[in-house]
């Protein structure tokens, strides 16, 4: 039956989602969203999965949300109305793609062809093996299909640079062309010319929380959260967990500090360069990895010539790049963070 | 059961799909439609890791240190590829949301038909 419900409950959340008119409503459906698509993951054994959805949707992206919200100060004003053009689109998408699903395997069945191809039963069978890894999740990621995995990481690095770039520079100084541009356009049509009302009621994230039950609760929760993330990283090979998952945790430790403790206090944690350096040496320790490799005499990212024993210098190998993994999540997840924050808080 | 659940959560993920489309065209203001565009993500996901289960089967961790025989696992591929695809996801969601940002301070407004009309009028 839960089959069946949390399924027809998320539909429900996803609605909801984009027709309450308040934007923090909306979050928070969505927040509650993700939570039950992380329950979804569990039901459909997808376990690495539910655990980064837990942490990415539900509490990052959640975060990220808000601290927007917060930085725009903006209710949404949108007409209620609904767009018939668009409703057309979306009814015609579903159409072709319900006539597409009548031509699809019926899901569950082991004997459909994604499930027996050949590289799925491959790599249930040597993921031991080669890669010495008991969780096939992990070894996939890190062993069969590394090249992808390293530059899945890159790009979460990427979109870490992206935020540096596109908000850490902008309006430095008072003068350059970007303020004198500002000028111009303030002359002309002003948003409160045609209407736009703006509302201040949002907390400074910022400052920090007076409140002494968050503070304690927040003091004696973070070493607990930053022990689990460690554990998942390197319980990868056994269990559910790996770079990603145990990253995500990771950084989520870090917002949380911020959160409580206000980002002047956070900074002194986790100071603002260090968290750029990680960024980009997970990466490195990633490919530097696979280039140690190639003075072993073997491929790149072969693990198993970096000791005598293949078997176990592929897991030594693994657990370095989960390590490289888990440090560019985390700090990319705290990038996040960090320079959403700072929009209007320095200079 | 089984009849009903072979293409059951096809349906859910073109439901989903579908509403995120919508959202990303219809809804007016950038966080409302990035959100849809999260939605039409996850529907996604749901697609693929769908296909992962099979029935009777357990989550893919070796037993007995791979030694022996093994249960039904369900398939890890597409998990994997999905597990990714999330962390990237939430990436590429906060540089939209930054492009917000920067939209709102330069209108002052985040609605797009407003933004629109402030691009008339400044031109």
């Amino acid at each position: 039956m839960t089959d069946l419900a949390i399924p027809l409950f998320l539909v429900v959340c996803g609605i909801a989602v984009l027709l309450v008119k308040d934007l923090m409503s909306s979050i928070m459906i969505f927040s509650v969203y993700s939570l039950m698509m992380a329950i979804e993951w569990c039901r459909l054994n997808a376990v690495d999965v539910a655990i980064t959805e837990a942490a990415v949707g539900a509490g990052i992206s959640t975060v990220l949300f808000l601290v927007i919200l917060g930085r725009t100060k903006y209710v949404d004003e949108g007409k209620k109305h609904v767009n018939i053009p668009a409703l057309l689109v979306a009814v015609a998408v579903a159409a072709v793609l319900l006539y597409g699903t009548m031509d699809l395997p019926h899901l569950r069945d082991a004997n459909i062809a994604p499930n027996t191809h050949v590289v799925t039963p491959y790599y249930l069978e040597h993921s031991y093996e080669q890669a010495g890894q008991l969780n096939v999740v992990a070894s996939i990621l890190a062993y069969f299909r590394g090249y992808d995995t390293l530059f899945e990481t890159t790009v979460v690095a990427t979109a870490g640079f992206c935020l540096v770039l596109l908000l850490r520079v902008r309006n430095k100084k008072p003068g350059t062309l970007d303020s004198q541009k500002n000028e111009v356009t303030a002359r002309k049509k002003t948003p409160a010319s045609i209407g736009v009302k703006p509302i201040e009621t949002f907390p400074d994230i910022l400052d920090q929380d007076k409140d002494i039950i968050k503070r304690t609760v927040t003091k004696f929760l973070i070493p607990f959260i930053q022990l689990f993330g460690l554990y998942v990283i390197v319980h990868g090979e056994l269990g559910p967990g790996g770079g990603f998952q145990g990253g995500v945790i990771l950084g989520v430790s870090i917002i949380v500090y911020s959160l409580v403790f206000g980002f002047e206090e956070a900074k002194k944690r986790m100071s603002v360069k260090t968290k750029d350096l990680l960024v980009s040496s997970g990466v490195l320790i990633y490919g530097g990895i696979g280039v140690i490799a190639l003075f072993f005499g073997g491929n790149y990212l072969q693990y198993g010539v970096l000791l005598p024993d293949p078997q176990f210098g592929s897991v030594v190998g693994i657990m370095g790049i989960e390590i490289g993994v888990g440090i560019t999540v985390a700090a990319v997840m705290i990038t996040l963070f960090y320079e959403t924050v700072r929009i209007d808080a320095d200079d | 059961m089984i009849e009903l659940l072979a293409k059951y959560n096809y349906w859910i993920v073109i439901i989903l799909l579908t509403t995120g489309l919508y959202g990303v065209m219809a809804r007016q203001n950038l966080i409302k439609k990035i959100i849809g565009l999260n939605v039409f993500q996850t529907a996604v996901l749901l697609f693929y890791v769908s296909m992962s289960k099979i029935e009777g089967g357990t989550a893919p961790i070796l037993i007995n240190h791979g030694h022996g025989p093994q249960p039904l696992f369900d398939n890890p591929l597409p998990q994997v590829l999905m597990l990714t695809a999330i962390v990237v996801g939430i990436s590429t969601t906060a540089v939209a949301l930054t492009f917000v940002t920067l939209i709102y301070r330069e209108y002052g407004t985040i609605e797009e038909d407003q933004i629109l009309e402030l691009n008339k009028h400044n031109d």
